[in-house]
């Protein structure tokens, strides 16, 4: 018996080794570390364009860059964190996870997976090489129009082809994983796991990969006409042909709105597992959190034009959008309650991937109350284009979309390795990135409402000592995350053996196979009762 | 023995997949056909 187990443990582990394991592989472990590790990387190159956009800022005037590569770097920034490192970091959570949490061999469409991957790299450097054209890379010659890359200006732009081609890989990826994400949970799941006792993570990515299949097209329809506009004489956004630039805004902001929910939504299913576990107790109100979620998606596809209050829209159009999006508190109200009341009487403790996901909650709903804010019409107008629009933002993609996969890198981290992080060096880089983290983005809040707009290489001496503060925090904010990679490195290479269950409130299929998730889990179906 | 997806699974699995396929391709081409008549 234990001669045919031990020989059955050494089949599930066989697998080829060196660059083919990587370039080939279809297992959704590998193919999650391959999204991880591109994720982080992607994550190392838009923190260096957002330390350069805060080197620039420290004082006014221009000291090191030019004012086009100051523009290239706030675009490039945008895009690569949103494409680049918040997305992909996100579908490597889910191939990582989705099939153990559902007790599922694999993801439904294995080698399409692998594709999926491997587009990525390419798209990337299709969106970078224009950076190193032209011969002169101190100009900018990258993408230099803002990450929403509005008509007219980013027609103008030399190497739009290049910048074209990137966004629709980026989306063949995304359409290609959301589908996958979609057939396994539909398909995969073991017996008796019902859609409503999926673990909630699950469940927010199954909703977000429907957001995705039905927006990425619009994002690929988008740039096909921008395209067309340039090089095959159509005017969709051409004024002078009898296009509309407005219509590219609303065209955009259509996949827009509902991808700033495809970088949120699986943030709140990762603390929606991390809260349960560190409180011992079950999630409260897990059918009203899938409502939640649902309704939360269903919304962000009517609230697009809240994002362009300022192009002068008739006045039931700005009170809709208006009414519509402050709608969005009241799921988003019952998702930090349910969290809140999970907590309390719960027996707490406050492991490094519970710290995370406790300022999540803290600092998302805070991201959350700037952007009740920002949605109220007459107030917007004069927000729009300022400071208080980038901190708002980057409260909700920092301390929420980042957030949310460093608090499940935390969790997850000693099932993948076998491993236990080092709580100390966890906690270091918790504090460290928090503190530093609020130093960078609160100050912004008052320089937008003090009237610093957005995007601008330089300032008036009267917004200094804010934009001080904000770059001293970003550069402290940006080296505690090396620590955050040595101690996944340090993890990787060694430490204390993880049990199973790893977390003693743990719940859910992956806490039962062994810590290093085996090569090929669940050597039988498990039975959910 | 590692557990195998069955053919019933797999079946099923691209079916999902070719009804998703082809809602993203057709909303691809509607979003721009309705931009290019409404604009």
């Amino acid at each position: 018996m234990s001669t045919t187990m031990t020989h059955e443990a050494a089949h599930h582990e066989e697998h080829p080794t060196g660059l083919k394991r990587w370039l080939f592989t279809t297992n959704h472990k590998d193919i999650g570390t391959l999204y991880l590790w591109f994720s982080f990387t992607m994550f190392i190159i838009g923190g260096i364009f957002a330390l350069v956009i805060r080197a620039e800022l420290f004082e006014p005037g221009m000291q090191i860059v030019q004012p086009n590569f100051f523009n290239m770097m706030t675009t490039l920034h945008g895009l690569v964190m949103v494409f680049g490192a918040i997305m992909p970091g996100f579908v490597g959570l889910a191939n990582w996870q989705v099939p153990l949490m559902i007790g599922a061999p694999d993801m439904a469409l294995p080698r399409m997976n692998n594709w999926s991957f491997w587009i990525l790299p390419f798209a990337g450097i299709m969106l970078l090489a224009p950076m190193f054209m032209g011969g002169n890379f101190a100009s900018g010659q990258g993408p230099n129009f803002g990450w929403t890359f509005y008509e007219p200006l980013s027609g103008q732009y030399q190497h739009l082809a290049y910048f074209v081609f990137a966004i629709h890989l980026l989306g063949f990826s995304s359409i290609m994983g959301a589908i996958n994400i979609i057939a396994t949970i539909l398909n995969m799941r073991a017996p008796g796991m019902t859609l409503m006792k999926m673990p909630l993570f699950v469940w927010t990515w199954l909703i977000t990969a429907f957001l995705l299949i039905a927006v990425m097209p619009v994002l690929a329809g988008c740039v096909t006409m921008m395209l067309t506009d340039k090089y095959f004489g159509t005017s969709f956004f051409n004024a002078a042909g009898g296009g509309d630039p407005v219509l590219f805004q609303h065209v955009f902001w259509f996949f827009g709105h509902p991808e700033v929910y495809i970088m949120i939504l699986p943030a709140f299913g990762v603390v929606s597992q991390i809260i349960p576990t560190f409180a011992r107790k079950k999630l409260f109100g897990y059918s009203s959190m899938v409502y939640a979620t649902a309704s939360i998606a269903f919304l962000s596809f009517i609230v697009w034009a809240h994002h362009m209050f300022t192009v002068g829209m008739p006045v039931a159009g700005e009170l809709y959008f208006m009414y519509a999006t402050v709608l969005i508190a009241v799921p988003t109200g019952v998702k930090v309650f349910n969290w809140v009341a999970t907590m309390w009487r719960g027996s707490m403790t406050f492991e490094t991937p519970m710290l995370w996901a406790l300022a999540f909650v803290i600092l998302f709903t805070i991201g959350g109350f700037s952007g009740l804010m920002l949605g109220v019409a007459p107030a917007d107008i004069q927000y729009q284009d300022t400071y208080f629009v980038v901190a708002h933002f980057h409260y909700v993609l920092v301390t929420g979309a980042l957030f949310g996969i460093i608090a499940a890198v935390y969790y997850w981290l000693p099932k993948w390795t076998g491993n236990m992080y080092s709580e100390k060096l966890g906690k270091w880089h918790f504090w460290l990135s928090v503190i530093s983290v609020n130093v960078t983005f609160f100050p912004m809040h008052f320089t937008g409402l003090a009237g610093m707009p957005r995007r601008y290489a330089d300032y008036p001496v009267m917004f200094t000592d804010f934009n001080q503060i904000s770059s001293v925090g970003a550069f402290f904010f940006g080296f505690s995350q090396l620590l955050f990679l040595f101690l996944v490195i340090k993890t990787i290479r060694g430490g204390q053996k993880a049990t199973a269950q790893v977390w003693e409130g743990a719940d859910g299929l992956e806490w039962t196979i062994p810590s290093p998730a085996p090569y090929h889990s669940f050597a039988t179906a498990p039975e959910v009762k | 023995m590692q557990n195998e997806v069955t053919p019933e699974q797999k079946r099923r699995a691209r079916r999902t997949a070719y009804w998703l396929i082809a809602i993203a391709v057709g909303l691809y081409g509607g979003y721009i056909i309705y931009t290019a008549v409404t604009k």
